[in-house]
């Protein structure tokens, strides 16, 4: 317990460290003198006021300039960033809003991407290569919107290669209210991934492309120092799930932070928008196909009821019972005037 | 009729008896035959080209040396190490007691709920039920596949933080570290309000839900305490016959026990009915004040004798003097029933002595 200020304040063990900085020792007036060694006098005043000031409040102990959080910035600048990589994130003109959303999202979540505005269609998709380029980045998301809201991921590396094509499925942007977590803008993530992306090559080659796409590189400027959320890719149902959840406690308590989506893997190929399919997945099955077939599902009923009733025609007997006509004979008719 | 072995399909230059390469060995045709696909003219019948293109499905390609090959390319440099990916391949964390009886409540839940639907579609006839148990039921599914992701996530927290806490990166940040977030403060304050919404809809919820079963023990407690009433009441009127037989030798016993067993279930009940002192009803001591308290109201204001005979204090003739003191000597303060002293309200008449006088007056009379 010391006081400060007038109020008593328990301090932690690293403030109790830091009030040493401040005395006519501490490394402040120190570093202050080395600065300036022209003006060795004035300094010296300085210091010794500083000494004077210390003995007046022996008993305070003077806060610091700084805040114990400036510190925590300080190992920031003190890092190299060598990993240079820089995601470019857009898409297509006429993307869906989802797509648009959670293209917002992933921008927001990882400070080491750009951003473009979206590109024509009409464009092939190679020039992405070029756009990428010009934005110095060396990787790729981009959101292809097609018709009826299906959104295409690609994913690529600038400039040879190679890269791959998903189908978005099950988005679930970072807005929905069901997600309460939240973390810092641009804090790295670290990223968790099934056990089964090492049991065949594509899923590595996955695996690869999602760690360097989705990992923001140490010390990235952008970035905040702390590591508070967790990226999880798992395979499930030939699937690439994803999920982002926030690290509550050390105990491993978390909470969803958004956004979800599912990748479907369609295509691999050898260069990046373009060269030949390494890979490709043998249980795609394409959104309109898929469709198609739910609408077949569904007509299927309608031609059932037709054709049961059909059959109830040809089949109803003409007579309900056998009758003797001979029983008829004595039945009379009323006769009408 | 020629066995199909004795047939060269090599010199065949006919493109009708086109058969595939691996067809012609013996095995393979003694398979097309076992399979009926062998017609007299002694050749597979194969559907042709374009049919068989149609039918095939695009082959999934899996060039493996070529992924591996690019995959090397790609790799991040090993100088970069586990800091610069921050990537774990893990399995998903043991089931925590915590997690379990999420699941096992969201498993009781569902299937409540489905048996609810079930039931209705049934007592309307409309369809069958889509879901017959929580097995095959989505909702439940996609529950417990999410509940998969956190494990995977927390398995994940679990082994990369004493790691990066051994590194010195920083995992916590400081309450006084403010920095913007990836959700801004209004989206919070709308996710708290929605959490809080929750929050009070289940609480209400289990409120309703444990009034409800309140109210279902206290019809048993009740159903309870009238079957013991009847069978005390029972135990009575056999006692009553035994004694009147004189079997019990005059002992009336048993009336104090009775009358201790329905304290005793007084007692049980917790209400106060069961005690000696009778519980006052203020709305029917306020009424009888008001009213009176029933009883007799005809001939009230009848004649009596000593209100014929009191000629001072009434008025006698018609209209004169006051009527007070005639007839009912109702007084206020509810000195009810009975006749009232006449006059006394008027102030005339002798005063009514005090009880010991009065008790002195009727021992002198005797």
């Amino acid at each position: 317990m010391v006081k400060v200020r007038g109020k008593k304040v328990n301090l932690t063990p690293s403030e109790h460290v830091l009030k040493d900085l401040v005395g006519p020792k501490g490394r402040r007036a120190v570093q202050k003198i080395k600065k300036h060694p022209q003006n060795h006098k004035k300094n010296l005043a300085a210091a010794v006021e500083v000494a004077e000031l210390a003995k007046k409040k022996a008993n305070e102990v003077v806060l610091p300039d700084s805040r114990k959080s400036d510190e925590s910035n300080a190992p920031l600048s003190k890092g190299r960033w060598t990993n240079k990589q820089r995601v470019l994130i857009f898409g297509s003109r006429g993307i869906s809003f989802r797509g648009r959303h959670i293209m917002d999202n992933l921008r927001r979540l990882m400070p080491h991407t750009k951003k473009e505005s979206k590109m024509d269609k009409r464009d092939k998709l190679f020039a992405i290569n070029e756009i990428a380029e010009m934005k110095n980045c060396n990787k790729t998301l981009f959101f292809e919107g097609r018709i009826k809201g299906d959104i295409y991921l690609w994913m690529s590396n600038i400039p040879d290669g190679p890269s791959c094509k998903f189908l978005m499925e099950n988005v679930s942007t970072m807005e929905e209210l069901k997600f309460t977590g939240n973390c810092l803008k641009g804090s790295r993530a670290l990223l968790s991934f099934d056990p089964t992306f090492e049991t065949a090559p594509h899923y590595q080659m996955m695996k690869e492309m999602f760690m360097q796409i989705f990992g923001t590189p140490y010390h990235y400027p952008k970035s905040q120092p702390f590591i508070d959320h967790v990226f999880t890719f798992s395979i499930l149902d030939n699937r690439v799930w994803f999920r982002n959840y926030q690290i509550m406690e050390e105990d491993g308590s978390l909470v969803e932070i958004g956004p979800r989506f599912c990748l479907n893997p369609i295509r691999i190929f050898e260069a990046s928008f373009n060269g030949k399919t390494i890979w490709s997945n043998p249980h795609y099955v394409t959104p309109n196909k898929y469709r198609s077939m739910l609408k077949k599902a569904n007509a299927g009923k309608y031609e059932n009821k037709l054709s049961q009733k059909l059959e109830y025609e040809n089949s109803r007997p003409e007579f309900s019972y056998k009758m003797d006509p001979s029983d008829e004979i004595f039945s009379v008719e009323p006769q009408h005037e | 009729m020629k066995k199909p072995e004795e047939v060269d399909f090599s010199d065949s230059s006919d493109e009708e008896f086109e058969v595939d390469e691996d067809a012609d060995s013996d095995e393979a045709l003694q398979e097309a035959f076992a399979a009926g696909k062998l017609k007299p003219g002694l050749v597979v019948v194969n559907t042709t080209g374009r049919e068989l293109e149609k039918q095939k499905p695009a082959a999934a390609i899996n060039d493996i040396p070529l992924i591996q090959h690019h995959l090397e390319k790609i790799k991040l440099p090993k100088k970069f190490g586990w800091i610069e990916r921050l990537d774990i391949v893990n399995n998903v964390a043991p089931l925590a007691p915590e997690i379990a009886l999420q699941l096992d409540e969201h498993k009781g839940k569902r299937s409540r709920e489905i048996k609810s639907i079930n039931s209705q579609r049934r007592s309307k006839g409309t369809a069958s039920p889509s879901v017959k148990s929580v097995d095959d039921d989505p909702v439940h599914n996609d529950f417990a596949r999410e509940m998969g992701f956190y494990r995977q996530a927390q398995e994940a927290v679990l082994k990369c933080l004493p790691r990066l806490r051994e590194m010195g990166v920083p995992t916590r940040r400081p309450e006084d570290y403010f920095a913007e977030m990836a959700k801004s403060d209004t989206h919070m304050q709308k996710v708290a309000q929605v959490l809080l919404k929750k929050q009070t809809s289940t609480e209400k919820a289990e409120k309703v839900r444990k009034l409800r079963e309140q109210k279902k023990f206290a019809k048993q407690t009740q159903v309870q305490v009238i079957q013991e009433r009847q069978k005390a009441k029972k135990d009575m009127i056999e006692s009553v016959k035994k004694y009147r037989k004189g079997q019990q030798g005059g002992n009336l016993d048993f009336l104090e026990e009775k009358k201790k067993g329905t304290r005793d279930l007084g007692k049980n009940r917790g209400g106060g009915r069961g005690d000696d002192k009778k519980r006052v009803n203020y709305r029917r001591q306020n009424k009888n004040e008001k009213y009176g308290n029933g009883g007799k109201k005809k001939g009230q204001k009848w004649n009596t004798r000593d209100s014929l005979d009191n000629f001072e204090s009434g008025s006698g003739g018609k209209g004169k003097g006051s009527a007070k003191g005639f007839g009912r000597g109702k007084q206020p303060g509810g000195n009810r029933g009975g006749r009232g002293n006449p006059g006394g309200g008027a102030g005339g008449g002798t005063k009514r002595p005090g009880k010991n006088n009065r008790q002195k007056m009727k021992a002198r009379k005797n």
